[in-house]
């Protein structure tokens, strides 16, 4: 009997009789305004949020703040590589419109700008769909993403309802910049993936 | 370290030698059980989201083999191959078999206890193939040739001023550096190259979806999608128990996790693996390696249900006073102290011992396991065996007679409080075999049953 077989019929007679389903749960929290504790909650797990308006706001931000505060903070003297996945970022960044290349010569992008699907208010998890290069979002330095205002969820539930069992090859939830506290419980930004998160939420 | 003779009271023994470390790893874990407590009680449905999710789990085991024979049939319409390892021997021949099929020798690992389970860093390493932990505290670990001692937090009872002398050993730091920012990143540095240069990476899995044949992998570092996005091959490693049914569960289980393990809303990643990238290869290794069994012991199979949060580790008075390495077992604490023992109930017979059964587990688990009565149930089940020395047999004879007796419980605790208060040194003595490893508590003015008591007659009971 193959090794399958012999574990499908281990587990067919040892589980117990049938037991139903359960209902997901019906009274889940919601907020008042659910972008304020988006915020609330993306500042708490190390990231940073800007409410700007429209896509022409995240432009002009990251042109006059982003870039020159981003540079003084980590002390970033040599020429940046920024790339983003969005046609619309094109006048800023180097476009990556195609999956077809080598992830390894990712590894020096100092900034990615990506779009998230959704946005969840209880935990500031942003819903990040492949986009072109799986990669991308943890092998940058630093990462941006915006999400539109009207995409913000209340909770979890939402986000999955929503998303129903989806197409997407992969996805990720991402809240906050890549973290670790393995020293001593002492916090430290920035383990493997990216240093920071900026979110341009967008109205 | 399965087959050595060494017992939790003789290790525990060990761990409390530096009775400084071991009031700072108390401290720790406790602040650790304080941050799941404030992320938990400002959530309202929280009671109703463990009981769903207990439920949830209840209802994939009942039906687990139809489930893993969807999820099956949906990962490889993904373009996933799947197979199957009855135990850990099998499982690390698979690993092994997939890597010199590529003419692969290095390997790149994010967390995964099941590879901690059957061993496979030593069984790779001993046909010439290495493998490099990616989490950090992994990573310091196995630096310093040990095990995890905490499955969320591997390193937990080790000071910085120790992975200071690791790093300046392996990764070159200053002699006497010990800043946890300064050796984070020069662990980034050293890990980063690894990503790059590995083509073969090995992740563990937190969930997978039955309908969606995806599966979902948690970290706060980044580590499991560094590795598995820049590898032409990925192998997941997953306990055929991480199986849930559908893929909205994960909004019940994701609420729960990273709440209950470290107070964070949420992981900082949670990715979902459906399909490989293009010309990648992705695999999936469902294990049994004696869940199988579990499952059939009634009275153990819902230990199951586990979701690895560890925060039944973080409460256990026990665990927090005598270190992870002093349960000799890849899972420690209350609920390796149950899955242990069904692997191997003579190497593990010392663990169900290894706990007040103060039901403080129970209580934080978010997936409801009742991990003290089962611990309690081990231990009759080690007797019966004959797998327990005679000193604890009788002591839990005398626990087991209290315990069903309301009156002489009552009486327990009165003389208890009173032997504490007077002559401490007569408990903490050889003969009550439960003090090793822990402090006894401060003990309450008043009994429970008193201060019920005093509240009744004063009129507010
Ligand atoms: S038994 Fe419960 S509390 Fe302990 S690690 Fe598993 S899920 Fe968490």
């Amino acid at each position: 009997m193959s090794s399958r077989d012999q574990i499908l019929r281990a587990v067919a007679s040892a589980q117990p009789g049938n037991h139903p389903m359960p209902h997901l749960p019906t009274q889940v929290v919601t907020y008042e305004d659910p972008i304020a504790k988006f915020t609330e909650m993306a500042i708490a797990v190390g990231g940073g949020v800007i409410r700007v308006n429209g896509l022409e706001g995240v432009k002009e931000h990251i042109e006059e703040h982003y870039i020159l505060s981003l540079r003084n903070k980590w002390h970033i003297t040599h020429p940046l590589r920024v790339v983003s996945t969005l046609q619309e970022m094109e006048a800023h960044a180097e476009l990556l419109l195609s999956g077809d290349f080598d992830p390894h010569t990712l590894q020096d992008v100092d900034i990615a700008i990506m779009k998230a699907d959704l946005g969840v208010a209880e935990n500031s998890a942003l819903w990040v769909p492949e986009t072109q290069v799986r990669v991308l979002p943890f092998i940058c330095q630093h990462l941006i993403l915006l999400v539109e205002a009207r995409d913000i969820l209340h909770n979890m539930h939402e986000a999955y309802a929503l998303m129903g069992n989806g197409d997407q090859n992969f996805g990720v939830f991402i809240a906050g910049p890549s973290k670790t506290a393995d020293i001593e419980q002492s916090l430290v930004l920035g383990a493997h993936g990216p240093r920071s998160l900026m979110v341009y939420v967008m109205d | 370290m399965r087959g050595t003779s060494k017992r939790h009271a003789d290790l525990a023994d060990v761990f409390n030698a530096d009775e400084a470390r071991v009031d700072w790893h108390d401290e720790t874990l406790w602040f650790v059980r304080t941050k799941r407590d404030r992320a938990t009680h400002g959530l309202e449905e929280w009671e109703s989201l463990r009981e769903v999710a207990s439920e949830v789990k209840h209802h994939t085991l009942a039906n687990l083999s139809t489930y893993l024979e969807e999820f099956e049939q949906q990962a490889i319409a993904n373009g996933v191959q799947v197979h199957w390892a009855t135990d850990a021997a099998e499982h690390n021949e698979i690993v092994c078999h997939l890597l010199q099929k590529h003419g692969i020798d290095r390997m790149v690992k994010s967390k995964s206890m099941l590879t901690e389970e059957c061993h496979l860093n030593d069984y790779l390493a001993d046909r010439g193939i290495e493998v490099i932990d990616s989490d950090l505290g992994e990573r310091i670990v196995q630096l310093a040739k040990e095990m995890p001692s905490h499955i969320v937090l591997p390193c937990i009872h080790k000071k910085k001023e120790e992975i200071g002398d690791l790093f300046h050993e392996h990764l070159g730091t200053e002699a006497g550096e010990s800043d946890p920012q300064i050796l984070t990143e020069t662990a980034r540095q050293h890990l980063r190259d690894t990503f790059l240069t590995r083509r073969a990476a090995l992740t563990g899995v937190n969930f997978a979806v039955a309908e969606t044949g995806e599966m979902v992998v948690c970290t706060n570092e980044g580590n499991a999608d560094m590795g598995a996005h820049l590898s032409s091959i990925h192998i997941a490693s997953m306990g055929i128990e991480k199986l849930i049914p559908k893929r909205a569960h994960l909004g019940v289980f994701l609420r729960l996790l990273t709440r209950s393990a470290t107070g964070q809303p949420i992981t900082t990643y949670s990715s979902h693996f459906k399909r490989p990238r293009e010309g990648q290869e992705m695999h999936i290794v469902l294990v049994d390696n004696g869940r199988s069994r579990q499952l059939a012991r009634e009275d153990f199979r819902n230990s199951l249900k586990c979701i690895r949060c560890g925060a039944c580790m973080n409460t256990c008075p026990v665990y927090r006073r005598s270190g992870g390495h002093s349960y000799h077992y890849a899972i420690s604490g209350p609920i390796g102290s149950i899955l242990a023992p069904n692997l191997d109930m003579k190497d593990f017979a010392d663990l169900p011992f290894a706990s007040t059964l103060c039901g403080s587990c129970s209580n934080v688990c978010p997936v409801k396991i009742d991990i003290h009565n089962q611990l309690y149930k081990w231990r009759q089940e080690l007797v019966k065996a004959g797998y327990t020395d005679k000193k604890k047999t009788a002591a839990m004879k005398l626990m087991a007679a209290t315990l069903s007796s309301p009156a002489k419980f009552k009486l327990a605790g009165k003389l208890g409080r009173l032997t504490l208060r007077y002559i401490p040194f007569a408990v903490n003595n050889g003969l009550n075999p439960w003090y090793k490893g822990r402090e006894m508590p401060s003990p309450p003015k008043q009994s429970f049953g008193e201060w019920y008591a005093s509240r009744k007659k004063e009129g507010e009971g």
